[in-house]
């Protein structure tokens, strides 16, 4: 009873992705699960079959066998392979999410400060900057790559929408870079996820993800409203 | 004491009969006495560290603010995660290992007595400095409990809290040292003829990898809390990026201690339930060997795991760290095969210290499953500083050090008193510790998978999900809280009214040489040792008592 | 080899071949040279811990001596001049060995090194006392004996 509320609580699993990094992140996730639960029955239904068969009964004192070699070897080898598994899966997941952007990506410049966040399109000049009674809303489009290019004047804040599944930290005096293309419409909202001081848990923004067209119309109208 | 007699068991007091006022716990360099001030004084900054959580459950049970501002809610959060730490979980352990690793070697004491007390009185000190920044103008350190640095340095967290924060942890941090250095000094070279390395009682083998973790890292540690003081104080800019410092240095440094700290506050456990699982199956630890070495295997792989908490700075190896943490999973997961295979076919008896290892094997393996999740960059990405690792890590240090301590508790509290603790509370006290755990800890996997970030006071209201989530959290914490009161009353009742169930030597059938002293034992330990000629003396001289005793 | 110098020496060895491995992964200064202070750190406890225990083997301190004791013993043993008395390895009498007298100079010390701390903070009015006690409790410390 316990172990089906679990698998169906974990199985729940991450937001529905809308980036399609995302979505590699979520199978990634899924096949974790999938390893999670077969080793969880089978080390828990090993621990309740004992607890259960082999409680003080009448019978006579157990026998004191001291180790078996063979069994030893598999379970080594067992947890290892395995570890190679998910290591090689991993590894290639981390490949798609972190490649470089192909150069036509659009970048959105990143900055977290003591408490809020400033987002600008460095090609046209627009800048968005968050206050804390009114958090920034920006505007992106949907199947384009976008590069953030993440720092951070003061402390370390961290740049993090849940249905992106992603998150990089903004660190002074470092540079981070996130390509990832948004094949969703939709508004995500994000927050900072790194401890930053006193009103971290304020530094709040939103993310509008509309087609390209509609991107486009969204920024020459910024760019003007910037202008004058 | 220098006659040799007979029988010089006969020769011993049956209690140990010094009146014991507070001067005699003040200048003792009694291993056993020290042992008792470290555990007890962990559990005193266990249930101060405690309180702080209720209070920050209480202020999440509801979006807005309630109870407190932010700022209060950020020293809660960070003195709590300081004081299970490095005042809770690591005492306790170290206080265990106190009183039980001379009596499970057959010594009569600890290679160096009085630094063994001078160290408690520095872990002592060093809690009550760090805590005492609640009581300053600016209250205390607000920066989490990994004071991540630029955040933590003089410009952006000034005050005095977080001065006393560094001072108390660099005692605390040179009291480790020194009680690690005398558990290898100890183990290495005050062993009772016949008690070789590889007859070690698990325990003892747990406590000296871990001080051996200890010895390497917290020096580490303990420059770099230097480093971060001369920042705020004298204006140094090691962390500083603006005055050409680095942000990141503070996290290798930090992390190169904070990892095997992990470690440090979960082997002495493993000892612990690999001391009480055998004992209760009434067999041998299965693959004594294998075991051991599984555990230096994780003492040494653990020195090469600390940037998986980096993943998301950019700036570390992830490929490389992600393999090292996952190669973590093989000696754990062998460890809870060796533990499988030892109940297996035995006859387990389910007194309370069983129950509380069964409950920890169970919580563990979420705990430890979740791990390889964390070690697999991209997936930490999605869920690193949510929820999901505040999940992760207190299944591993609730559902496993803290379970196990208190299977150790109940294990080793009628050696360490002369009483056994109420069976009937034990269970109470089990039962609804592992309710409480999972309403509490379960739903934080799926929280931070929605994106709750940790360590934020507030959170919108629009997130309704959130929100019905941290009422199961809140009230599972009530239970938790609940239990607890359910041991302290346990203690008190049994301990310190003396209406507990009065302890023979060995009440459990127990295997290593501290069943076969008194309960408590006198002040020397030991007046007669059994031959050692396995892991497990006592065993070996009963059962060679019973195949002696005449037949028919 | 004693197991107990086997114990410090693998952790040098794992540490020199994975901090080799992480230079060449990520020419990354910080971790590089925290890998390899592990292994200078194993190899000096595998030199201590040589020292120790050629001495409980050879018996050089009498079983159940403590402290100070001990270390002039090793001390003793590393530098090779003094006494090497004898003991024996009667298991009983390290049991009946007079056990630890008790001390009030670990508290004494415990406050000394709290006074020197806080004194950083608050000012010499507290550093003062403080190296005054400290160098008190060195003197009580040693001159207690054992």
């Amino acid at each position: 009873m316990a172990l089906i509320g679990l698998v169906a609580i974990l199985s729940g699993c991450t937001p529905a992705p809308v980036t399609s990094e995302g979505r590699d992140v979520a199978s990634l996730y899924r096949l974790f699960m999938i390893a999670a639960v077969v080793v969880f029955v089978i080390v828990a239904g090993l621990i309740g079959w004992s607890v259960v068969r082999y409680r003080a009964g009448a019978d006579g004192p157990p026998a004191q066998f001291k180790t078996n070699v063979p069994l030893e070897v598999v379970w080594w080898a067992l947890p290892t392979l395995l570890v190679i598994g998910l290591f090689v899966i991993s590894a290639q997941v981390l490949a798609t999410v972190d490649k470089p952007g192909n150069g036509q990506a659009l970048t959105v410049d990143v900055e977290g400060f003591q408490w809020q966040w400033r987002f600008t399109y460095p090609d046209s000049g627009v800048t968005i900057t968050g206050h804390l009674d009114q958090p920034p809303e920006i505007t992106l489009p949907i199947g384009r790559e976008i590069t953030f290019v993440i720092d951070s004047p003061d402390v370390i804040h961290s740049f993090y929408v849940p249905e992106f599944l992603i998150k990089r930290d903004a660190v002074p005096g470092i540079t981070n870079r996130v390509t990832l293309t948004i094949d969703q419409a939709g508004t995500f909202s994000g927050q900072c996820a790194e401890f930053c001081g006193l009103l971290h848990s304020d530094m709040r923004f939103s993310i509008r993800a509309v087609p390209g067209a509609e991107f486009d119309a969204w920024l020459q109208q910024q760019a003007q409203r910037a202008a004058p | 004491m220098t006659t040799t007699e007979l029988d010089p068991r006969a020769a011993l007091p049956a209690r140990n009969p010094a009146p014991t006022g507070i001067v005699d716990y003040m200048t003792t360099t009694d291993h056993k006495r020290i042992g008792l001030l470290y555990i007890f004084s962990g559990l005193g900054f266990f249930i101060l560290s405690g309180i702080l959580s209720l209070l920050m459950r209480a202020e999440l049970t509801e979006p807005g603010l309630q109870f407190m501002d932010r700022a209060t809610y950020n020293e809660l959060f960070t003195m709590h995660g300081t004081g299970m730490i490095f005042f809770f979980a690591a005492p306790v352990a170290i206080g265990l290992a106190n009183y039980f690793i001379p009596l499970q070697i057959g010594a009569p004491d600890v290679a160096f007595p009085r630094i063994n007390a001078f160290s408690y009185w520095l872990f002592l000190f060093g809690g009550l400095v760090a805590f005492s920044g609640f009581l300053t103008a600016g209250g205390a350190a607000a920066f989490g409990w990994t004071g991540y640095a630029p955040l933590s340095d003089g410009t952006y967290s000034p005050g005095t809290g977080g001065n006393l924060w560094i001072l108390g942890l660099i005692m605390s941090g040179t009291s480790g040292i020194l009680g690690a250095l005398n558990f290898v000094a100890t183990s290495f070279t005050m062993r009772a003829p016949g008690m070789t390395m590889f007859r070690l009682p698990i325990f003892t083998w747990n406590i000296l990898v871990m001080s051996l973790l200890i010895m390497i890292t917290f020096p580490v540690l303990t420059s770099a809390l230097v480093m971060l003081f001369i920042d705020r104080t004298i204006g140094g800019a090691f962390f500083e990026p603006a005055q050409g410092g680095s942000a990141i240095l503070w996290q290798h440094l930090f992390w190169f201690f904070g990892h095997p700290e992990v470690y440090i506050l979960i082997l002495p456990f493993f000892g612990i339930v690999s001391e009480i699982i055998p004992v209760f199956s009434g067999k041998r630890i299965f693959g004594y060997r294998g075991f051991v070495f599984a555990t230096m295997l994780i003492g040494a792989l653990s020195f090469s795991v600390w940037a998986h908490h980096m993943f998301t700075t950019g700036v570390v190896s992830n490929l490389f760290f992600a393999i090292t943490s996952m190669m973590i999973a093989i000696p754990t997961g062998v460890k809870f095969f060796n533990w499988i295979a030892t109940m297996w076919r035995g006859r387990i008896r389910f007194e309370t210290p069983m129950l509380f290892s069964i409950g920890f094997l169970l919580m563990f393996l979420i705990g430890g499953i979740t791990g390889p999740f964390l070690a697999s960059p991209t997936i930490d990405y999605a869920v690193h500083d949510t929820y999901y690792v505040v999940a992760h890590f207190h299944y591993v240090l609730f559902g496993g050090s803290v379970f196990a301590a208190f299977a150790g508790f109940y294990f080793w509290m009628p050696k360490m008193t002369g009483r056994l603790l109420s069976e009937r509370l034990g269970k109470w006290h089990f039962w609804l510790m592992l309710l409480g755990m999972n309403l509490t800890f379960f739903p934080m996997h799926q929280l931070g998978l929605d994106g709750m970030p940790r360590r934020v006071a507030d959170y919108p209201a629009s997130e309704t999900a959130w929100t019905a989530l941290n009422v199961l959290i809140s009230f599972g914490a009530a239970i938790l809280a609940l239990s607890i009161l359910v041991f302290a009353i346990n203690v008190v009742w049994s301990v310190f009214l003396r209406r507990g169930v009065v302890a023979a030597n060995d009440p459990w059938g127990g295997y290593s040489l501290e069943w076969w002293t008194t309960s408590p034992p006198p002040h020397h330990n030991f007046a007669s040792l059994p031959p050692i000629r396995s892991e497990r003396p006592v065993y070996d001289f009963r059962h060679q008592a019973d195949a002696d005793a005449p037949h028919g | 080899m004693a197991e107990e110098l086997r114990f410090f020496l693998r952790t040098g060895v794992y540490s020199a071949i994975v901090g080799t491995a992480y230079w060449f992964a990520s020419y990354e200064v910080a971790g590089s040279v925290l890998l390899f202070f592990v292994v200078f750190a194993a190899l000096a406890f595998v030199g201590v811990a040589a020292a120790f225990v050629r001495q409980a083997r050879d018996g050089i301190v009498p079983d159940g001596s403590t402290g100070v004791g001990r270390v002039l013993g090793v001390v003793n043993r590393l530098f090779g001049y003094g006494d090497e008395p004898s003991s024996s390895s009667d298991p009983l009498a390290a049991g009946l060995d007079p056990v630890p007298l008790g001390s009030i100079w670990p508290p004494i010390a415990g406050i000394a090194a709290l006074l020197l701390l806080l004194g950083l903070l608050y000012g010499p009015w507290l550093l003062l006392p403080g190296i005054v006690l400290a160098a008190g409790t060195v003197w009580g410390w040693v001159s207690q004996g054992t």
